[in-house]
């Protein structure tokens, strides 16, 4: 009678045992899980700066195939300048991955022009390759423009852009 | 001291401050929509101005293009507010049954800001500057039709080339794949690439794609694309740049810096061209709230050899600017080249600080060595093997009761 008071104590202890052990293992598991907070999954990002912000990783991987067959792995404080497109990315862990989320880089036509006494400024603060009117007189000439590129031009002329 | 200033003051001969009458800056997204013809497709499609000055600006819409006429602004014209960074608005696109040949068909959604003394008959003096998001309609070809892009991706010193390719034909490609031929400046070709084989469905977009890690000096080069697709070839020719620029701004040092008097900047620059670079300067453009150049700034020009490093001297007269953080631009200049950085300024009463560089995607991890979920996790830790060896001590006393 006594060894069996013994057994159900050893048994219920060992119940214990093991439920502690697995809710331990449950919380490691959600809690070194790869996630991802930013960019939100499917967002639409139009500033060609933006930061992949991740948790319980520095590791991410960046494709243009959901398949990831071409894939770009970025690491902590690596930068990438990613052509507008949509692209598809998760977070690299130690031993499982995050689920995949998807953004698009979405394609924008920018032009400053920046008119002073001595000189006036022109530059493509958009993120695609752009293709540069100039109208004087009645008279169009184009010139291409790239990204980030600006050069120093006539004042008090006409200029539009559009995607090269 | 004295005899300092009156030095500074005469290399500020090289120096010149002006303010700008006019900035006028606009941007619109997407830069392009895209679609195949379809009969009697109608279509709206929204877009939207962006305010990158973050001004009070007036706009007017116009559009042109072989798509005009079947192209229905929603309005044509409108105010941003300076509290707005964009605005959307739409226009609707009713195609016709039919268009006479095969290929692209172009419209042009064009923004234009208006100068503020521009009246209601549409006369004014001055600049202007318009944006166009573009609308291409594309009319199958009745046979296989491939056009081909190139994008070129660089990650830690590995090229990626990405050949998206889409299909403008009636019918299936069963075979495609593409040849980039590398040349450097010299145009001698340095490298010949081969990407994956794929097949291709009618109207369909994929990407081809090759990896490359050259080892070659940083510069400009030129690739040639041929993109072969069952008897049918596609060509496009791209230059890029390998490495980041060739010339690097590794530091810049303001000492002995006070708002009001001539700041010295020290940047110190590398060379990383495989020649020698002649009458390099250093440019730095500082701009004010509004986005207008409030400061513009050189140094005199340095002769640096390849792969070397010189310290390059410019001076800013700071009268007159007061307390901030301020938007700049980092500009060398070499010959008729240039490579800049986007900066900011931060300035105190005894301090100038050059900080920030924009224009890339960065990855900032969370989860580092030393956070709440490493502690939590370490506790969680300690707490099962102080469990373990509790439960092994409590199983050894039960046994020596027995």
């Amino acid at each position: 009678m006594k060894q069996n008071k013994k057994m159900t104590a050893t048994r219920k202890f060992l119940l214990a045992q093991a439920v502690f052990v697995i809710l331990i293992l449950g919380y490691f598991y959600i809690s070194t899980m790869p996630s991802a907070i930013s960019p939100i999954a499917g967002k639409a990002v139009s500033d060609p700066d933006f930061i992949f912000e991740i948790e319980n990783s520095d590791e991410i991987v960046v494709s243009t195939s959901p398949e990831f067959t071409n894939p770009i792995i970025l690491k902590e404080g690596s930068e990438v300048v990613l052509p507008p497109g949509t692209y598809y990315w998760k977070v690299l862990g130690f031993l499982r991955d995050s689920e995949v989320y998807t953004f698009t880089i979405e394609s924008s036509v920018g032009l400053d022009l920046r008119e002073g006494e001595e000189k006036t400024i022109l530059e493509n603060s958009g993120n695609v390759d752009l293709e540069v009117g100039e109208k004087k007189s009645g008279i169009t000439t184009t010139a291409g423009l790239d990204v980030g590129e600006f050069k120093e031009v006539e004042g008090g002329v006409d200029y539009e852009g559009e995607q090269n | 001291m004295k005899a300092n200033k009156i030095n500074l003051k005469i290399i500020l001969v090289l120096v010149f401050i002006f303010l700008l009458a006019n900035v006028s800056a606009l941007g619109i997204t997407p830069g392009r929509t895209s679609m195949n013809f379809e009969a009697g497709l109608h279509k709206d499609v929204s877009f939207s101005v962006l305010n990158t000055e973050k001004k009070d600006m007036n706009i007017i819409f116009a559009v042109k293009g072989d798509l005009a006429e079947y192209i229905i602004l929603n309005q044509a014209s409108s105010v941003i507010l300076s509290t707005e960074n964009s605005k959307s608005f739409s226009y609707s696109v009713d195609l016709p049954g039919s268009f006479a040949k095969p290929g692209l068909y172009e419209g042009e959604i064009m923004v234009i800001e208006t100068p503020k003394d521009f009246d209601e008959e549409g006369a004014f003096v001055g600049a202007t500057v318009a944006v166009i998001s573009q609308v291409h309609v594309y009319v199958p070809y009745p046979n296989k039709y491939v056009e081909a892009e190139l994008n070129v991706l660089e990650n830690n010193g590995k090229l990626t080339f990405i050949v998206p390719v889409i299909s403008r034909g009636k019918l299936d490609i069963v075979n495609i794949k593409a040849n980039i031929d590398i040349f450097n400046g010299a145009e001698e070709k340095i490298a010949s690439l081969e990407t994956n084989t794929d097949t291709l469905n009618s109207l369909e977009r994929k990407e081809l794609f090759v990896d490359w890690n050259p080892e070659v000096n940083p510069g400009r080069y030129k690739a040639v694309v041929t993109v072969r697709y069952d008897n049918e070839v596609a060509t496009v020719l791209k230059e890029f740049n390998i490495g980041e620029m060739f010339l690097e701004i590794l530091e810049i040092n303001i000492k002995d810096f006070e708002l009001g008097e001539i700041a010295k900047f020290d940047a110190l620059v590398e060379n990383k061209w495989s020649s020698n670079l002649k009458d390099v300067y250093l440019n730095i453009l500082v701009y004010n709230s509004e986005g207008e150049i409030m400061a513009d700034f050189k140094s005199p020009t340095y002769d640096i050899n390849s792969l070397s490093k010189s310290e390059m001297v410019a001076y800013w007269d700071t009268a007159g600017v007061h307390e901030g953080t301020y938007e700049g631009k980092l500009i060398l200049k070499y010959g008729e080249k240039a490579t800049d950085k986007n900066i900011q300024m931060k300035i105190s009463q005894y301090d100038l600080e050059v900080v920030g560089f924009t224009g890339h995607v960065l990855v900032k991890g969370k989860g580092g060595s030393l956070n709440w979920n490493f502690i939590l996790i370490l506790i969680v830790g300690i707490l099962v093997v102080a469990n373990v060896i509790w439960f092994v001590l409590i199983k050894r006393l039960l046994k020596k009761k027995r």
